[in-house]
């Protein structure tokens, strides 16, 4: 290949980094870090786009429309969720319920499409051998199960124990065991 | 086409994206930045163009190597210049203090309070108020620090857990 091809080679690919530098700056860690599939999707979308400009098959101008575009509809959704949760749900979805109280929850496996078997390979993962154990667990919007344990299954905390810890958990929790709704993640309102 | 040629073609490519790969020194994607994974992505896109001959040898080595040289050198001016590496991988950010929400955090990181309840939930925590800090790092993921009284008894602490195990068997 001639050597002026490659030296404009050279140019995009330096222009296309500092350009995607910036962007994915931008955009922030949260598009990339905790993935849901979607975000993955992103990431490879804007990829995808970038090689061909590399490459020269696509005009500078094109290749940067096309990734700015897909940054902004990923901004904007962004934003949409952290201020609406009407459009949060619509755009993430919703956390599904699967067992409640020890007890598997058959209509949210069939709304995951997930087997038993499943379920109990997921909950492994989460080191829980005995459903019993499980108050919630769930699968939340990224596709990932969460599980919490009942209060009895939960490794013993220094608050359990006589000290200045119990006085400190008296203290920040205003005597109440069981948190508020607002502080409570397993609470109906917060998976709704 | 011939099938050595692609044999040749993606032997060579593999090679070099190794190469590359080990001189960055970047191990898995959790412990980069957002940007690491995209870089990762675009290089690994490149390398089709290769294997179907639709691009020279010659131009891939140019185009993946200069996107490495560049991202080398960031990485080098962020490892000099702590001001230079806040800008590019940002800072890590709390979304909740003690035991409450932190909206500033939120608003930052465009995280809303269900996604908090969800990353809480993940780690197994039904307690907001047993945390003393949620924060976002900069390879995107959470790490959560635990008020004193909301952490595991430990071994130090076994003559108080046999305490409390002798009282509660009065």
């Amino acid at each position: 290949m001639e050597l002026q091809e490659l030296l404009l080679t050279a140019a995009r690919g330096l222009g296309v980094y500092l350009f995607m530098l910036v962007v994915i700056r931008l955009l922030g860690k949260r598009e990339v870090g905790n993935f849901s599939a979607f975000d993955l999707l992103v990431a490879l979308m804007l990829g995808e786009v970038v090689d061909e400009v590399i490459y020269g098959d696509v005009g500078p101008a094109q290749g940067a429309v096309a990734v700015l575009v897909i940054a902004l509809a990923q901004y904007v959704s962004g934003w949409l969720s952290h201020l609406d949760h009407g459009m949060e749900s619509l755009l993430e979805g919703k956390p599904t319920v699967v067992v409640r109280n020890g007890e598997i929850q058959k209509d949210g496996l069939r709304k995951e499409r997930m087997s038993p078997h499943d379920l109990m390979a997921q909950l492994r993962l989460q080191s829980v051998d005995d459903l019993r154990e499980v108050e919630l667990a769930v699968i939340e919007t990224n596709g990932q199960v969460s599980a919490v344990k009942e209060d009895w299954a939960e490794p013993v905390q220094k608050g359990d124990l006589k000290g200045p810890e119990a006085e400190q958990k008296r203290r920040d929790t205003g005597g109440q065991e069981t948190p508020p709704p607002d502080k409570q993640t397993t609470a109906e309102k917060q998976l709704k | 086409m011939s099938l050595t040629a692609i044999a040749l073609r993606v032997l060579f490519t593999y090679l070099f994206m190794l190469v590359l790969l080990r001189l960055s020194g970047k191990r898995t994607v959790a412990q980069g930045t957002p940007f690491d994974f995209v870089v990762a992505l675009i290089l690994g896109d490149m390398l089709d163009d290769v294997y179907w001959a639709e691009v020279p040898v010659s131009q891939f080595v140019v185009g993946a190597g200069v996107v490495m040289l560049a991202h080398l050198s960031v990485s080098c001016i962020g490892f000099v210049s702590p001001a230079f590496s806040r800008w590019v991988a940002g800072v890590p950010c709390e979304i909740v203090r003690e035991g409450e929400l932190c909206p500033d955090g939120m608003r930052q990181e465009r995280v809303s309070p269900h996604d908090v309840m969800m990353e809480l939930r993940q780690d197994s925590i039904d307690d907001m108020r047993e945390i003393r800090s949620l924060t976002i790092e900069t390879s995107g993921l959470p790490g959560v620090l635990f008020r004193e009284w909301a952490k595991k008894a430990q071994k130090r602490d076994l003559d108080r857990v046999r305490a409390a195990q002798e009282e509660a068997q009065e």
